[in-house]
Formats: structure tokens, sequence, C-alpha cells
């Protein structure tokens, strides 16, 4: 019988980066052994009792009238209003090649992808991997801001990395340096790309397409 | 060799017996009817809100309509709460500077929303939609009482399922006209038309107002 993979749970685990790693032991000190430790009947019981303790000690509310918060907004944004979903237009990029999208949201979270009727290519449909979209959006990993090392920065501090960057990337012509793509038609990130690679000749551009047509090609090629 | 027992026991064993049986009824009692007391209901409490805001003041006093505030009580089924800037209004100007109202400035000053208890609620598995009630000719006060003379907001009726289903099963004498339905003192009197014509007149589909997909969806 083939043995189980060892299992991860994000990929700086998987790879083993030692700075995850001594950042998760900092955040929970003791998680290691713990985890690794037989644990007995005796100590499981002990601790579902503890957790059935204060699982009760949240029940004192419990009357029937539920009690809750209201938190209008600051500022109303034009065109919500509270209670009604609506539906902005967007695009769904597949392999490269944008279609237009409707997406319905209730109070600015989305909750269904449609295709756009009026887009000549999709005439409204839309792929399954377009529907999926949706959890594309809810997707911890998904990016919402500047960040570093997790942590949020400013715009400026952004424009500070790339500056030291740009130096260093200059000394040495850009060797080392690769930019990830995934299948790109866009004339201008195509003509940006271009720019950065005359100024910098040693630069590279990696790209790939997780569900791409290449074998769709390969096949055709091959007839 | 005497009795273990005396024949007093007899007594103490049937009033025992007795006491328990009295017990266990009152104890059903409670459980049962606690619920729907005001009392767990939260009927007539006010609870602590970030600002004591009187609705007897703004209403009464000042004439603000109620969508004012409640912006989209007529066309959605949450009806809505002012967002701060809505308040900043009138408090950019007047009263700018009372205490009070700091929590209100800084909301604004910091972006940071306001949060209001909530006072009429209903549970997560019931749909309630605030539009078609106004739609239909049901006022304000029919479920939030008198708001216009409330100093601080308290929940009016018990908003239970035998609540609902009082009108659910008799909406005729409960509507009101038209122009009436922001006016929370209204009370049927000798010129509000009668039950059978207000009905027509909102068209109200009286068959399945008491199916359970009404209310549970």
């Amino acid at each position: 019988m083939p043995q189980v993979k060892a299992q991860w749970r994000s990929l700086e685990e998987l790879a083993q980066d030692s700075q995850f790693l001594l950042r998760v032991e900092q955040e929970f000190p003791g998680l290691a052994a713990a985890l690794s430790a037989p644990r007995d009947r005796r100590e499981t019981l002990t601790l579902m009792a503890a957790a059935l303790a204060l699982a009760g000690a949240g029940l004192e509310g419990c009357d029937g009238a539920p009690e809750g918060h209201l938190i209008p907004a600051v500022r109303q944004p034009p065109g919500i209003v509270p209670g009604m979903s609506d539906y902005y237009s967007n695009a769904h990029v597949e392999g490269g090649y944008a279609a237009g999208t409707v997406v319905k949201h209730f109070m600015g979270r989305p909750i269904k992808v449609e295709g756009n009727p009026f887009h000549p290519a999709s005439l409204g449909a839309t792929s399954p991997i377009a529907q999926a979209e949706l959890l594309n959006f809810y997707d911890p990993r998904r990016s919402w801001g500047v960040t570093r090392a997790k942590l949020p920065r400013s715009r400026a501090a952004l424009e500070q990395a790339l500056a030291e960057q740009r130096a260093q990337l200059a000394a040495t012509g850009g060797a080392g340096f690769a930019i990830l793509t995934g299948a790109s038609t866009s004339p201008t990130l195509a003509a940006q790309l271009e720019a950065l690679r005359k100024a910098y000749s040693q630069i590279r551009w990696l790209h790939w397409e997780p569900i791409g047509r290449e074998n769709v090609k390969k096949g055709l090629e091959s007839v | 060799m005497g009795s273990v027992f005396r024949p007093a026991a007899n007594f103490w064993a049937s009033l025992t017996l007795l006491m328990l049986a009295l017990a266990a009824v009152a104890f059903s009692l409670v459980v049962w009817l606690w619920p729907h007391s005001d009392y767990a209901r939260r009927v007539n409490s006010a609870p602590a809100q970030p600002v004591p805001f009187s609705h007897q003041h703004h209403v009464s006093g000042l004439g603000i309509d109620c969508r004012y505030c409640h912006a989209s009580v007529e066309v959605s089924s949450n009806a809505g709460m002012p967002p701060t800037y809505a308040c900043m209004t009138c408090h950019s100007q007047i009263w700018t500077d009372a205490a009070l109202l700091a929590p209100v400035r800084d909301s604004l000053k910091d972006d940071r929303p306001l949060v209001w208890r909530r006072i009429a609620d209903v549970p997560d598995y019931v749909y309630f939609d605030h539009s078609i009630h106004i739609a239909k000719g049901v006022g304000c006060s029919s479920c939030h009482g008198d708001v216009a003379s409330m100093a601080l907001t308290y929940k009016a009726m018990s908003l239970t399922m035998q609540f609902c289903l009082d009108c659910h099963r008799n909406p005729g004498p409960r509507l009101r006209p038209k122009d009436k339905i922001y006016n929370t003192r209204w009370t049927r009197d000798a010129t509000t038309p009668a039950p059978e014509l207000l009905l027509a007149e909102y068209g109200v589909p009286q068959r399945n107002l008491t199916d359970c997909s009404i209310c549970h969806r």
C-alpha cells in the first residue's frame, strides 16, 4: 500500500520555508510538541470537559429573543440599498482571453457570476471555470493590498522597495530576476514587458496557465 | 419485630408525591411560558445605545419623516439605518459641540461606523420584508409601536410568531389608508374605510397569508 504523503496547510509549509516555520513557532509556542505528543484517553476527556464548560458559558443569553447590532455605513456608498442585491459588470480572464461577466452581489458581497449577454463571444454563457470565479472572491490568499510578510504596507513603502530593486537590477542587468504571469493577450502588458526586456537584458519572463490549451494545440498540430 | 414505618409515614409519602407532581407541573409551565413572556422577549426594554437618540424629539418635535433615516423601507426587505453622514447633515450645523453627539462626530472623523443595538429582530429562519408591508397598508406602528413618542427607543411588541399570525390571519382591521402609514399615533376611527374596502384597495391576497412558506422560505 502506498504511504500517505505528508499533509500541508500552506505553500510555505510545503516548501519548508525556515523563516515561515520560525514565525509559526513564535505565534504558537509549543504547537509542534503538542501535535507530536501522543494523547491518552484521560487527557482527551479533560479537554472535552473544558471545551463543554466553555461552550456552556456562552449560553447565558439563550432565551429566544435574538439580540444583535445594526451597523450603518459612515457614508452610504452610491447605488447600495440595504437588503437588496445588485449587479456589476466584470470580466473573466481565461487563457489570456477576457469575457464579460455580470456579478450579482449582496451589499458588496458577490454571490453569483453569470455571462454578460451583450458580450459577442459568450452571449451570456459562462464556462464552469468562470462560474467558479466566485470562490476566488473569498479566497483567503486573494490579494487585498500591498503586503510584506503578511503585514499591510503603504504604497510609499512599495515604491521604496521597488526603487531599491531597480538599483540592484540596473547593476546586474536583470540577472536572476523573473516575472511570473498567466497567459496574456494584452498588448499593453506585452509592450511593458518588452520595454523591461530592453532595459534589463538578463530578465526572464515565465508564464504558465494551470488549465491551458497547449494540449489542444499540440493535438491539432499532430492531426 | 415492630414495623419499620410508623402510620404518619403514609401521610408524608403522599405529601412528597403530591409535591413532586406539583413541581413537575410548575417546572413545565415555566419552561413553556418563559420564552413568551415580555421579559424574555425584551418588550418595553430600551437597551443603551451609543447615542441616546430620541425619536420623540426628531419625529414629533422636528417633524422628520421616518423615511429620511430609514430610507429603504419602501423598496427593500431592510428598512435601513441612517449612515453617520445623514446625522451630520444637521449636526454639522446644530449642536456641533454637544458631548452626547461625540460618538457621531468621531464616527465621521475616524470613518468608523456607529454600532447600534438592535431593538426589533426576527430569527434568521424568518423571512421578513418591510417593503411589502408598507405597500399593502401596514403602518410602522403596527409592529414598532408609537415610535414617534419614544424618548428612548424600546421594543413595543413581542414580535413572536403568534404576533405575526394574529395579523396574517385577519389583516383587514390593521390596514390603514396610504397617508397614515407613517403616522405612528394612528388608530382606527370612524373615518377609516372598512377593513373589506382596504383589503380590496391594497389587493391583499388572503388565501395564502398563513402558508408556512410565506415567512419560512
